[in-house]
């Protein structure tokens, strides 16, 4: 369980473009697997067995690591009623819990307000990517992005300025213009505001790299390198309790098996190492990871790959979950199936809401819009 | 010889009307006349603006992708490069207003082609703009018509109509959304074959007579048959309506105002000026080009200066058509529509259909930060030829005081106009290097890296912010 | 419905191969192709900038063999490839119009060698676009922005070279396909000046394809060009989405619009996985489907098949010609 003395922190991974939940945990000894996947079916003596009839894809040694070391729990068919195979429209509903209605305020968003109702904390919330998720857009909550650890703040990457003294003096110059000024208006007063905090914000976020040193070394590719810049800020006590970090494209419509098999080579490596450099510094014990995509694929292949379905499934990892499987793999009969996908058994806002309540200490309820079924992973 | 006042003047209309311009470009429509260019603008060829052999020449995936990033490039490429600049900018302005989403909507392609629809149509007269705005798909798609039929109405598309596109919360009564979403009913999208696995078809506007409500209704006081264009030609008929386009204009076009929902309760920040644009509306008969001509000719505009935040859409393309390194076809265009997104504005993609807030709500941190770094890289190139032309322009003045050398800076990359404390700060750093001069090539190479950090520097104000 | 009859002779739709595909079996935005030995096929796809270009090298008979070359400006890469041509080894040649540069690959896709600089002396290319191999392995370059075709030997030599920019005769405007026939004739799809241009070997003006007095063979930005064995001259008019063809002499015979009925395999493996897809197409007339989108390419087998590949709908398209078709009786 968390340690009583450090906030409890969250990472959420998203796998972008919806990854093949059949692939993923491999319902092997399921002959309609065979049947449903003549071209994407994975070769029975590769596969990772992890009970007696699930097996990862092969590629995901690492996240059988986890697994054995208890871990990892697996939410079998997670998703919602009448699932929309649209990317956009699904991973709208997964950031906003807004199944019915175009919504604008992110889940993630409404957590940070509420662990930090003051905003006093602009790195409460951190994401690591190119623009902010709109799971973490909320009008009024500080979120920070940060697209590249080593090249953020003001000023960076301008030949003409360089990295040296010449930037320090310009960054001077920067926090002495955007200082408030008399009768300068409350907009210009507001900009004012705003570059000297994301100045300053920059300047402390910075620093984590600097500090930080470990044994571990990263695989070279972008999700190992965020979850490494996930691992700097946390180990640097910033007081960020809210990562995100996004991976992809699983959407895997062509060409599946080299890309899929690339695309989990990546993620178990990296979520394995970035367990592993916490560990080695002694703060793991306060993080858990979230791992969702926003749907499954179709259970039938389409040649060299599969199309967009509905049932997925979903991760939680780290020191203080209650490890193993919860709800049960959807059917594969043809009789089950909703227009040839795998039916959600289980709403990913209970998922949400296990988080929100049994780790963060939140009330669920005004941050997923209602209340749905928790599971005891925490 | 066109005056400084003129330059300015001009720069400032075609920030507004258009995404900005060269120096040299303002200097030639300075010397034409203000009214003269507000006429050109007005008056924009039929076509688009682009000679489309060549775009699709040069990106085929514009044509042939189903990826949003290829309609949104697409649109970036229109704004850097069409000759209309002002039917590029309502095109803008109508996504704003008529904000409609790809996350719902799922079909970049439709997307665009709704964005062509308000290029085509978005400076003729708002009834007509109006009824093609209930045809298109995408809208349709977005406001859920499609589900309105006859004998069990969707009040999503009569609702927003009402509400956000034309007369504003308060004007209306729940019945006449009702009303109006009965006369919608049957405007619905005809079949197309799905885009996988050949690729884009487009949707077309289909009106099912079985099932249209072809019954009496009651609307804003008049009773008859409606159809969906009676009911436009009610709406438009409302003062209402006229004076929501006139703040909508006024916020976009002139200064920022209060976000859409507080209109209700706080007054325009000029009502002399919406009267004057409300008056146009009403004597033209919703003539949305008489309309605009008011506004540019006006002096409520003309006083205006620097009383916008830009846009994400706006910061970008102005930026990259004052460095000049975007106005033909090259790779890099993906990365422009890309920056707009993580500045806050994914185009064709606003967070719902009360669309972006807009004025200071487009700065956060994030944001800040972006526009900085992504302004103050181009205009610090001084290889990119829309810099070099500045830097020319500085060489032309010959030596430069610090003072004289940070306000020719000012002048050539805007004009921006800086308050004194930014002024100060600029010049303290210009005077650790001394007088420009240009008179041997070593102090001429160290000037126009000098040069370089400055407009690097006024990127960075907050007063680059502002169009 | 699938059958063009005109002039005594038949251009019958076979089969379609393609598909939409962001990587290996289909194509996306492809550009130009290559009949290659054993019945392979290269398709050059331009795609979305980085993620989706590739040449893809399959089997006319929908086998996907490799995808061959990514976006990038090193060696073996591309940005903005035109145009693609095999010389007699089945060395794959690469037009890049933004590298300024021609890349020769082997079959396989090994690199091998690159030539071309920028500029506009004699044998220098401003956006490089259609190629076309002679039967002693030199390369006929149509070096677009100079608006001019040069020839070069396989390694980059300079031969030759002739036009400039123009409407007249030997004059080009934004030039872009080419093709040689059976008699080493020269024919330049002149793609701003709405015509082909037929030249001797060495350059020598010898015909033109246009307007035709009622209007109907008129070429909008043709983009592509082949010449059958009977000498008929078949033209992707890119504009008009359609593919025009004419007698050796100029005389305009007829066009095809396209007639993908039948999908290609490729397509159909895709509907049957995808049960919402194929209800969405009984939902509505196909037709359109059918058509041609963007045919941006044309060549020719040596049994007279035509081929036509489609930018915006992702397939080549192939017909069959018959000659001296004899119709039967019209009371049937």
């Amino acid at each position: 369980m968390a340690s009583t003395k450090k906030d409890p922190v969250l990472v959420v991974l998203q796998l972008s473009g919806a990854n093949d939940y059949l692939n993923t945990v491999v319902p092997f000894t399921n002959p309609l697997y065979r049947d449903y996947r003549p071209n994407l079916g994975l070769p029975e003596d590769q596969l990772i067995q992890f009970t007696d009839d699930l097996a990862f894809h092969p590629n995901m040694a690492p996240w059988k690591e986890i697994w054995d070391q208890e871990k990892m729990a697996i939410i079998h068919g997670i998703g919602y009623e009448n699932s929309s195979r649209s990317h956009f429209r699904s991973m709208d509903i997964w950031h906003t819990c807004e199944p019915d209605k175009v919504g604008t305020e992110g889940w993630l968003g409404r957590v940070i307000r509420d662990l930090d109702p003051t905003g006093e904390n602009v790195l409460k919330g951190v994401n690591f990517g190119q623009g902010l998720p709109r799971a973490m857009a909320l009008r009024g909550v500080p979120v920070t992005s940060v697209s590249d650890l080593a090249s953020y703040g003001v000023l960076t990457d301008i030949p003409a300025i360089g990295n040296g003294e010449e930037r320090e003096e310009m960054l001077e110059l920067f926090s002495r213009v955007y200082s408030p000024a008399i009768g300068a208006g409350a907009v210009m007063d507001y900009l004012g505001q705003t570059g000297r905090d994301a100045l300053k914000g920059a300047d402390i976020i910075k620093a984590a790299p600097e500090q930080y040193t470990s044994t571990i070394e990263y695989a070279e590719n972008p999700i190992a390198k965020s979850l490494r810049s996930v691992a700097q800020v946390h180990l640097a006590n910033l007081g960020t309790q809210i990562f995100y970090t996004q991976y992809g494209s699983f959407d895997t419509h062509f060409n599946q098996l080299p890309t899929h098999a690339k695309l989990w080579t990546d993620v178990s490596g990296a979520v394995n190492d970035f367990f592993a450099d916490l560990r080695e510094h002694d703060a793991a014990d306060n993080v858990v990871m979230l791992v969702f995509t926003e749907f499954g694929r179709r259970v039938q292949d389409n040649g060299t790959g599969c199309d967009h379905g509905r049932g997925g499934v979903a991760f939680a990892m780290g020191d203080g979950v209650n490890p193993g499987m919860y709800g049960e793999y959807p059917s594969m009969k043809a009789e089950d199936l909703m227009e040839g996908d795998l039916v959600p058994s289980y709403d990913f806002r209970g998922f949400y809401s296990t988080f929100a309540e049994r780790w963060l200490g939140l009330d669920a309820k005004p941050i997923v819009g209602g209340e749905f079924e928790q599971l005891n992973f925490l | 010889m066109p005056s400084q006042e003129d330059i300015a003047l001009m720069a400032h209309l075609m920030r507004r009307a258009g995404f900005g311009a060269s120096r040299a470009e303002l200097e030639e429509r300075a010397a034409r006349g203000y009214e003269a260019t507000v006429d050109e603008l007005l008056n924009p060829g039929a076509d688009s603006g682009i000679d489309e052999d060549e775009l699709y020449r040069y990106f085929p995936q514009f044509e042939s992708s189903l990826a949003p990033v290829a309609a949104q490039t697409e649109w970036v490429y229109r704004m850097v490069n069409t000759r209309w600049p002002l039917k590029e900018k309502m095109a803008l302005f109508w996504h704003q207003l008529f904000a409609t989403g790809n996350s719902k909507v799922d079909n970049p392609p439709e997307m665009l082609a709704q964005v062509a629809m308000f290029r085509e149509e978005g400076m003729s007269n708002f009834p007509n703009l109006l009824v093609k705005l209930a045809q298109n798909p995408a809208m349709i798609y977005w406001l859920d018509n499609n589900g309105n039929h006859y004998g069990s109405i969707n009040e999503n598309w009569g609702r927003e109509l009402l509400e956000l596109f034309s007369m504003g919360v308060g004007h209306y009564s729940e019945d006449d959304i009702k009303e109006a979403s009965r006369a919608f009913t049957g405007w619905t999208i005809g079949a197309k074959p799905p885009r996988q696995p050949v690729g884009r078809f487009y949707w077309s506007f289909e009106f099912r007579p079985e099932d249209h409500d072809y019954g009496q209704k009651e609307f804003l006081g008049n009773v008859g048959n409606f159809d969906g264009d009676d009911i436009i030609d009610i709406i438009v008929k409302q003062e209402d309506t006229a004076r929501f386009l006139a703040r909508h204009l006024y916020n976009f076009f002139v200064a920022d105002e209060p976000q859409v929902p507080a209109w209700n309760i706080t007054p325009p920040n000029d009502q002399k000026a919406i009267d004057s644009l409300v008056k146009a509306y009403m004597e033209s008969g919703a003539d949305i080009n008489s309309i605009l001509r008011v506004l540019f000719n006006s002096d409520f505009f003309k006083n205006a200066r620097f009383a916008h935040v830009k846009s994400p859409a706006e910061l970008v393309v102005s930026t990259v058509k004052m460095a000049g390194n975007y106005n033909q076809p090259r790779t890099g265009f993906t990365q422009l529509a890309f920056e707009c997104g993580w500045q806050g504005q994914e185009l064709m993609n606003p967070p719902s259909v009360e669309s972006w807030h807009t004025g200071s709500e487009w700065i956060d941190g994030g944001a800040l930060v972006r526009r900085v770094n992504f302004a103050a890289k181009l205009l610090s190139d001084t290889s990119l030829p829309g810099v070099k032309a500045i830097v020319a322009g500085l060489k032309e003045r010959g030596t430069l005081s610090p003072a004289e050398f940070v306000r020719a800076c000012l002048d050539l990359v805007g004009p921006v106009e800086v308050d004194e404390g930014t002024f100060q700060e600029l010049l303290s750093q210009a005077q650790q290097g001394g007088d420009i001069s240009w008179d041997s090539e070593e102090t001429s190479a160290d000037s126009e890296r000098r040069a370089g950090v400055m407009l690097a520097l006024i990127a960075a104000t907050r007063e680059f912010q502002f169009a | 419905m699938l059958t063009t009859i005109a002039a005594g002779r038949v251009f019958d739709y076979s089969h379609c191969i393609g598909m939409y595909s962001t990587s290996g079996v289909g194509f996306l935005a492809p550009m130009d192709f290559a009949l290659g030995s054993n019945g392979t096929v290269y398709v050059l796809n331009r795609g979305v900038d980085e993620i989706t270009l590739r040449i893809s090298k399959c089997t006319l008979e929908h086998e996907f063999i490799s995808d061959i070359g990514r976006y990038g400006v090193a060696d073996g890469q591309f940005v903005w490839p035109m145009a693609i041509a095999l010389d007699s080894n089945e060395n794959l040649y690469v037009s890049d119009e933004n590298l300024n540069r021609i890349t020769v690959m082997d079959k396989d896709g090994q690199f091998l060698n690159k030539w071309g600089d920028s500029g506009s002396d004699a044998g220098q290319l401003r956006g490089p676009s259609g190629l076309a191999v002679d039967s002693d392995d030199n390369l006929y370059v149509v070096d677009s922005m100079n608006h001019r075709v040069q020839k070069f030997t396989g390694e980059g030599q300079l031969l030759g070279g002739w036009g400039s920019e123009g409407s007249g005769p030997g004059q080009f405007c934004k030039p872009w396909g080419i093709c040689l026939d059976g008699n080493g004739s020269v024919y330049v799809a002149d793609w701003k000046n709405d015509r082909v241009q037929k030249f001797s070997a060495d350059g020598r003006f010898v015909a033109e394809f246009k307007e035709t007095s009622d209007g109907v063979g008129d070429l909008n930005r043709p983009t592509g060009v082949a010449v059958d064995s009977d000498g008929d001259v078949y033209v992707a008019d890119w504009g008009n989405h359609q593919v025009k063809i004419y007698e050796p002499d100029g005389k305009f015979i007829c066009s095809l619009v396209g007639d993908a009925e039948t999908p290609s395999p490729w397509v159909q493996d895709y509907i049957d996985a995808n049960p919402d897809v194929a209800k969405a197409r009984r939902r509505t007339n196909m037709e359109v489907e059918w058509r041609f989108n963007r045919p941006i390419s044309v060549k020719l087998d040596d049994e007279n098949r035509l081929y036509v590949a489609e930018a915006v709908r992702h397939r080549i398209q192939v017909y069959t010609k018959e000659k001296e078709y004899a119709e039967a009786a019209i009371n049937l």
